[in-house]
């Protein structure tokens, strides 16, 4: 009879070390990386991840990862600021003023006030765009 | 096809869409009614009544004609667009009924012409690219085009119509236009904004759909699984994007995701 347990565990840890070996952005990375900046709403848990992916030398995705950790944080004149721009944002006509707004945001770890900006602008081009 | 008709000074006008294997086609058309006929009262009419007057039955069968040919005309650019990004994608039959076409057209069959023309124009004005998924197709941009006119109509019944009729088409083709179209109209905030809601819902049925579209409301972020609750999320963005426009407004007005970032 095969002894199925261990190696299944053997199987499991070569795995792992093939997963911990690669460097860089490896597809399972990206994924835990976007729902992180997606939905992660814990600072000490995205602090973590970002020391994770620093280790991996992904320091840009680690500051991000970082920087939306602070969002909390931030003194409430910025965060009021941050709330009139994307008031104002919400408000405009202008698709490419709106798009660069979207990448401000996301370039703070504000992805979901990014991802609603980005929404909006999807909008305004749609009913501005020339009929082809 | 779902259509309403009104008078409105002296025009006897027809605001619809019509469903098509390629895309929704909107339509707005308005027709005169005969000098020295009675003007019936400015205001919504059917469409089908016996009691009408000769000049608004011809008025009505004139807009008819007109909204029939507008009909014919998109459905054949959209069923050009459809074949073109088809063949350009490598579909074979697609590929065979453009060369169909051509043959066809060069023995001068009037409907192969017609085909060939909108073939060709669509070409033109788009160039083979990479076309990106999620990109608004043709009929999505007119529509959404079509609305934003509508909505900017200075007479509140002809805006309520086209919202009622418009909006379910673009809400289901391109969901974001339809969010930004509803939320730069009219208020659906307050008595009046819930009244407008009402109106929407009054489309949809009693029953099952009707309580999808309540939920698209209180929760538009969830992902949609019906036609009702995708009408409904548009309707509660909208409300959602007009209630943070409003000054001091917390972000969490707009999602829990938002407001965790920014309040």
């Amino acid at each position: 009879m095969i002894p199925l347990l261990p190696l299944a565990a053997a199987l499991g840890g070569l795995a792992w070390w093939r997963a911990r070996a690669k460097k860089g952005m490896t597809p399972e990375r990206q994924k835990v990386y976007e729902a992180a900046l997606a939905s992660l709403k814990d600072p000490d848990a995205l602090r973590k991840l970002a020391d994770a992916f620093q280790k991996e030398g992904l320091a840009p995705q680690a500051e991000l990862l970082r920087k939306r950790a602070a969002l909390r944080e931030l003194p409430a004149e910025v965060k009021t600021q941050r709330r009139d721009a994307l008031r104002k944002g919400l408000q405009s006509k202008n698709v490419e003023g709106v798009e660069k707004l979207a990448a401000a945001f996301a370039k703070e770890g504000a992805s979901g006030a990014a991802a609603s900006l980005k929404q909006y602008a999807a909008g305004l081009k749609a009913s501005t765009k020339k009929v082809a | 096809m779902k259509a309403a008709a009104y008078v409105k000074e002296g025009r006897v006008c027809i605001l619809g869409v019509e469903s098509t294997p390629f895309g929704p086609v909107p339509f707005a058309v308005g027709v005169s009614l005969d000098a020295g006929a009675e003007v019936p009262a400015d205001g919504p009419i059917s469409l089908t009544s016996d009691t009408h007057s000769e000049s608004v039955k011809l008025a009505l069968s004139k807009a008819d004609r007109k909204v029939s040919n507008i009909v014919a005309k998109q459905t054949i650019e959209l069923a050009a667009e459809d074949l073109v990004e088809r063949a350009r994608a490598g579909d074979q039959n697609a590929m065979g009924i453009l060369t169909e076409i051509g043959q066809n057209a060069a023995r001068q069959f009037p409907r192969a012409v017609r085909a060939l023309q909108a073939c060709q124009s669509y070409i033109r004005r788009n160039p083979e690219r990479a076309r990106f998924s999620g990109e608004p197709s043709v009929a999505s941009t007119a529509l959404a085009r079509v609305v934003k006119t509508q909505l900017k109509n200075p007479d509140e019944d002809q805006r309520r119509l086209a919202v009622v009729i418009l909006i379910p088409a673009l809400a289901l083709e391109n969901p974001c236009a339809a969010v930004v179209s509803l939320a730069d109209g009219d208020t659906l905030l307050g008595k009046l904004g819930l009244k407008r809601i009402k109106d929407l819902m009054s489309e949809v049925p009693p029953g099952p759909a009707r309580r999808a579209f309540r939920r698209g409301i209180e929760n538009p972020n969830a992902l949609a699984t019906s036609k009702a609750q995708k009408l409904g999320a548009v309707v509660g963005r909208a409300w959602r994007l007009q209630r943070f426009r409003l000054p001091d407004s917390p972000a969490s007005t707009l999602s829990s995701d938002v407001g965790w970032e920014l309040d």
